[in-house]
Parts: C-alpha cells; structure tokens; sequence
C-alpha cells in the first residue's frame, strides 16, 4: 500500500495515475478476484455512484470526481478488503467535500440503500435512522472514507478532462458542433465506470473522446501532421483509451448482471466460491 | 474545475506520501511553534535525513460528519499549490489515529519578528517583504484562490529570507465570473478590509490587498495601523484614519448590508496624508494608500500593485539573504510565550498577586486609541492581540 496510486501532486498537478505493474497485479487479483470480475465490479460501483449523484442532485463534477476516487481506491485496495456499496457512499462523500457540494451523510445512505434494493428489485422504502441497516451503512460510510483518505495518501486532487475537451474543440474551431461536443461529453461520462481516468492523463482522454466523436460524426479531422500532437496527445495511448471505450459499450451492465453483483465481503465470498464450483 | 493547464505541469515529487505509525520513531518533536484554529503546531526533525518540518495537527472532534471539510479544502489547496513564497506541504502523516499535516519548517513569522526587540526593518528591507507577500498573493489569485487571513504570524519567514503565506484554513476557491455568497466573518480583525465590517459577501482577491496594505505599515511603523476590539471599533479605527466612507469615491458603500445601521458618528476627514506622508517615502506612501483604498474596486491587484514604481524607484529591495538574521525561532507563538513569562514574572513580583488571572491577562494588549506613532516602546514594540485572532 505504501507504493501505491499516489506519487504525484502539486502545481497545476497531473493526475494520480497507476504503473503498469499495478494494474496487472492489483490487490483484488492477489486476492484471487478475476480481473474480468473486478472490471464489472468497478463499472457498477461507478454505475452506483453515478445515479446516486443525480438523485442527490450533485453536479456533474461531483459524480465524476467520485468514481475517479472510487477507481483510484481498488488499486490499492483489494474488493475483499472494503465493501463495494460502502466506498460507493464515501467515495460520493468524500467527492462532495472535495468539490465543495458537500451532502449529508443521511441523504448519501438513504440513496445508496435506495439504488441497491431497487437494482435487486427489493422493497425500497426508507431507511428507519435507529435500525441496524441504517446503523451499519452510516458506519460503513464513515469507515471507507477514512479508508479512501488514508489509501490515497489524502491526495484528493481529481483533474477532469471536461473543461480540456471543450478548449480543445474551440482552439480547432468546433465547439459550434453541438453533436460533436455532446457526443464527446457523453464519452467522458461513460468513460468514468472504465479505468481509464487512472490510466491516463485528462489531456489524453479529451483526445481520444474528440476522435472517437469526430469518427461517428464523419467529421474529418486534420491527420498530416495530426491535430492531436498540438495537445501533447500519444495517439498509442489514446486507442487505448478508445480500447476500453470500446468495450464498455460492446458488453454493457445488465440488469441480470447488477441483480447478482456481489456488493460486500460475505457476497463476494459466495459468488467466487459459487462461480468456482460453475468451472 | 480548475485551469486547463496540462502544459504547467510540475515534476512528480516523490515526496508527497504518507505515513502510517511509523511517524513516531521518524520526527523527533523540538517543542511547539504554533496554535492555530485547527490545533497545535510543532517543529520537529526527520530522524532519517535530519530535515526540519513543522507538524501541524488536524482535529478530528467533528466526527459527526466524518473528516473535516476544512481540512479536505486546506490539503486540496496545499496540493494544487506549487510557488516560492507559498508553504510547501511535504506529506500527510497518520499517527494513533490523528492526522498531521507535514510541512517545510520556517524559523519566524512576521508577527514574531516584529516582537524581536534588536530587529528594524528598513526600507530595502520592507520592500523585499512586501514584494514576496504580493508575488504569493498574485499566484493565488491567479489560481483562483483566497487567502481569506493575510496577517503576520500567518506570514512566514526563513533564514535564507524567504517570505511564505501560510494556513490555508480559511482560503476558498473563487470564480471572478461566478461572484458566490462568502460569509464576511472571515480575517483577523486587525486586517479586515472595511467592505467585510459593513457586511459585504460578495468579495473576491482585494480582500487580501488590505491585509497587504495593513502588513507594509506594520512592517514600517512597528504595529498594525488600525487595532479595533470589536467590529465597530476596528471601523472606526479605520475611519478615523482614513476617513469615512464617502459614496461619491465608493457608491456602492450605500448597498452595504450594514452600512445604515453603522453610520460613523461624525464626519470623519481622512488624516491619512497627514499621518504618514511625513514619514513614508513618497513610493512607499502612494502604495499604501492604494492598497488601502476603502473602495475595494480601486485597490490595485498584486499584480498591478507588484508593477508599482515603489518595487523600481531606489533604495532599490534588498535580495531576501540580505535580510537581517536573527538566532533562534521568533514565531508569534513564542513571543507570546515570552510575554506570558514577563507578565507572570512581574506579577510575582508585585505585592498584590492576583492568581488565576494569568490566563487572561496575557492576552489582552492595551489599546491606545491615540496612536503614537513611531514612539520607541522596546518593551512591547508589538504583540498581537490574541483575543483578536480567532476568526469566527
């Protein structure tokens, strides 16, 4: 833990970022987690986060802040250590303080108790502020954002790509483009539940989103020399990016899927001894 | 969002880590240097590479709503910040469960110099402060931040001379084209600006030019130019001096909220000129008098204020190694120590001993509503009035 996700900080900082060697040995997978299972776990925590804040009316900085943290948290700690709903509720609270929209810890577990019967089709009325259930994800809130500060060495500074994407469209003339700019957006929403805000640089992300939209769009982009170089772009790294993209959107969440998801240490435990015995 | 500036980016410091339980065994505590809002502040040595750092404790009592908001803004601000006249945070440290902020130790601050009794600055002197105060105040505006709490001991000092703004425990983040409600209780008294005395909640950067402005006649004069006991003696402190707010220069003084309820008792002319023109250089003096504009939109930035002719006209500022040395920590904090000791010695020493009032009565600085200026007082050439120092 003590090498870990940080190593970075000051100025007008780059992002925290993992080595490689991280994300191919990442504590979940020492713990025997596939790392097949650990991507879906880390897209529906993000999913989580990311409803959570729009019903708590969070901005959108909020909510991305958040699943960044929440990103950061599972490579350095392992899904067997902290409950996923948990760090789903101090990842939210912690990114509200940091993004000065701070949000009561009772709305937060109110909501987050709310997502999780309604994904598992269960009774969602309210939570009762005397009963154990309430008791436990108050505790557990409070426990991972102690863990979160902690594993990240309170370096909480997230750098968003989203005001970088729009700069970088108007200095090329495009912000005008409305599809363009709301497609690009739309990626760099959708890129949060990826790892990939871990992976690479805001300056690389808002690259790859522009030519992933420019692509759909039909947009043709200035390639000799390529435009992206202007930004400092790697144009290996932003297919990678892509790469992930990609992915997400090949073989998305369903609703099957987020029913079974384990959401805490005893399920998590279940489900790899359960899928073990599948094999 | 902060400033899409990828092309800034500052090397990586392999510094910034933490610790967990093994913070004992590596800072060795000399003693403490500092009480803040927030909690103590000790020097302390790395055992390993012998460095000195100061640690500053974070209290943890608000449990209720877990880790404290305002030390969350004050790391992220610390981490977002990288400039020589700001104070460099090393690490954040964990030890039996409390949280240490680890930052460069500084041997003074401004407002423990001034209690220093051999130490005059001069002019070269004073303009070598006042331009490192206003180059780290520019950065942060720049950055979009305010410091919100500009006063000596939150200036401080190294041997080598240079000058660094400290506790960003107040400091927010503002947007000049999204002007936010703040509260107006924020900056030790001594150095508000009156626009916050009147109410305002709309305020951005000059805010911390008064504080400039107060700080560069103390430096000159030997003590803060307006020393009020409450909110409505610190403006009549500054009324006095520099006249009553007057809606023809300053029109939108009427809007304040509390401008009716406090109206000056009497039509206060400025005697500014009158008070210190004499004893101000002339560069020194049109600076002070800008950045003490009591209509805020005429205080200069620190950057316009940086480009002032008094930074090029001569006696040109002394390079910060020329600056006087002196032997020893001289913090507020042990200044006040110090004048705890005198106060208790000399109490001991009186015939009718009261007991038990020591505690208030080294705080409490007498105010001298005169004013005299410039008057030799080696003894207390300048304490600061603790009782003042809490922002609420």
């Amino acid at each position: 833990m003590q090498q870990s996700v940080r190593q970075t900080t000051l100025a007008a900082l780059p992002n925290a970022v993992v080595s490689r060697e991280q994300f191919a040995r990442t504590p979940s997978s020492r713990d025997g987690i596939p790392a097949s299972l650990q991507d879906r776990l880390r897209m529906f925590g993000c999913e989580l986060i990311q409803s959570a804040g729009v019903l708590l009316s969070a901005p959108q900085v909020t909510m991305a802040t958040a699943q960044v943290l929440f990103q950061r948290f599972y490579f350095v700690e392992s899904f067997r250590d902290m409950d996923l709903l948990d760090m789903v509720a101090g990842a939210l609270f912690v990114a509200a303080k940091v993004e000065e929209t701070p949000k009561r810890i009772t709305d937060i577990v109110n909501v987050v108790h709310f997502l999780r019967q309604h994904r598992r089709h269960l009774d969602t009325a309210p939570l009762d502020g005397f009963t154990q259930d309430y008791y436990n994800l108050r505790n557990g809130l409070l426990t991972a954002e102690w863990r979160l500060l902690v594993a990240l060495g309170f370096d909480v500074h997230v750098q968003l790509p989203y005001s970088l994407m729009v700069n970088y469209l108007q200095a090329m003339g495009l912000s005008g483009k409305k599809s363009l700019v709301q497609r690009a957006w739309n990626y760099l929403n959708d890129a949060l539940r990826t790892p990939i805000y871990v992976l690479h640089q805001p300056h690389t992300i808002a690259c790859a989103v522009i030519q992933l939209a420019a692509r759909h769009e039909q947009l043709p982009m200035p390639e000799d020399p390529p435009w992206w170089q202007v930004f400092e772009a790697d144009a290996t790294e932003m297919q990678a990016v892509n790469g992930w993209l990609g992915r997400l959107y090949a073989d998305p969440l369903t609703d099957d899927e987020a029913r079974t998801l384990p959401l805490n240490r005893e399920e998590l435990a279940r489900y790899l001894k359960q899928s073990s015995s599948r094999h | 969002m902060s400033t899409p500036s990828h092309e800034h980016r500052a090397p990586a410091t392999s510094t910034h880590r933490i610790n967990y339980g093994s913070g004992l065994e590596l800072y060795e505590r000399l003693g403490q240097v500092g009480e803040g809002t927030y909690g103590k502040v000790y020097k302390a040595r790395n055992r390993e590479t012998g460095q000195l750092v100061a640690l500053k404790r974070i209290r943890m009592e608000t449990e209720r709503d877990g880790f404290p908001i305002t030390a969350m803004r004050e790391m992220k601000l610390l981490q977002s910040m990288c400039h020589d006249n700001v104070v460099k945070l090393y690490e954040v440290m964990i030890l039996k469960g409390s949280v240490y902020l680890v930052f460069e130790y500084m041997d003074y601050d401004l407002a423990g110099v001034q209690a220093h009794p051999m130490i005059q600055w001069r002019d070269v002197h004073v303009k070598c402060l006042l331009r490192q105060l206003l180059s780290g105040l520019d950065y942060l505006h720049q950055k979009g931040i305010l410091h919100r709490d500009i006063k000596g001991s939150n200036l401080l000092l190294s041997r080598k001379g240079e000058l660094k703004l400290t506790d960003f425990g107040l400091a927010r983040w503002y947007r000049p084209d999204q002007p936010i409600d703040y509260t107006n209780r924020v900056v030790t008294l001594w150095y508000r600006p009156p626009e916050l005395l009147l109410g305002e909640t709309k305020y951005g950067p000059e805010i911390d030019l008064w504080g400039a402005g107060c700080i560069l006649l103390e430096l000159l004069t030997g003590k803060p130019p307006f020393q009020g006991h409450d909110e409505i003696s610190q403006l009549e402190q500054i009324y006095q001096v520099m006249g009553a707010p007057n809606p023809q220069t300053w029109p939108q003084v009427v809007d304040l909220p509390w401008y009716h309820l406090i109206r000056p008792k009497e039509a206060y002319p400025s005697i500014f000129h009158e008070r210190y023109a004499s004893i101000l250089s002339p560069g020194t003096f049109a600076l002070a008098e800008q950045l003490l504009s009591m209509n805020p939109a005429h205080r200069p930035t620190a950057q316009q204020a940086l480009a002032h002719a008094y930074f090029t006209e001569a006696p040109l500022p002394c390079s910060p190694d020329e600056l006087p040395k002196m032997e020893g920590d001289w913090h507020e904090f042990e200044s006040k120590q110090r004048q705890k000791k005198r106060q208790l010695s000399s109490a001991a020493s009186a015939t009718t001993t009261q007991s038990g009032q020591e505690g208030s009565t080294v705080q409490k600085r007498p105010l001298d509503t005169t004013m005299t200026l410039l008057k030799e007082e080696p003894e207390a050439k300048r304490m600061a009035l603790s009782s003042a120092t809490s922002p609420s």
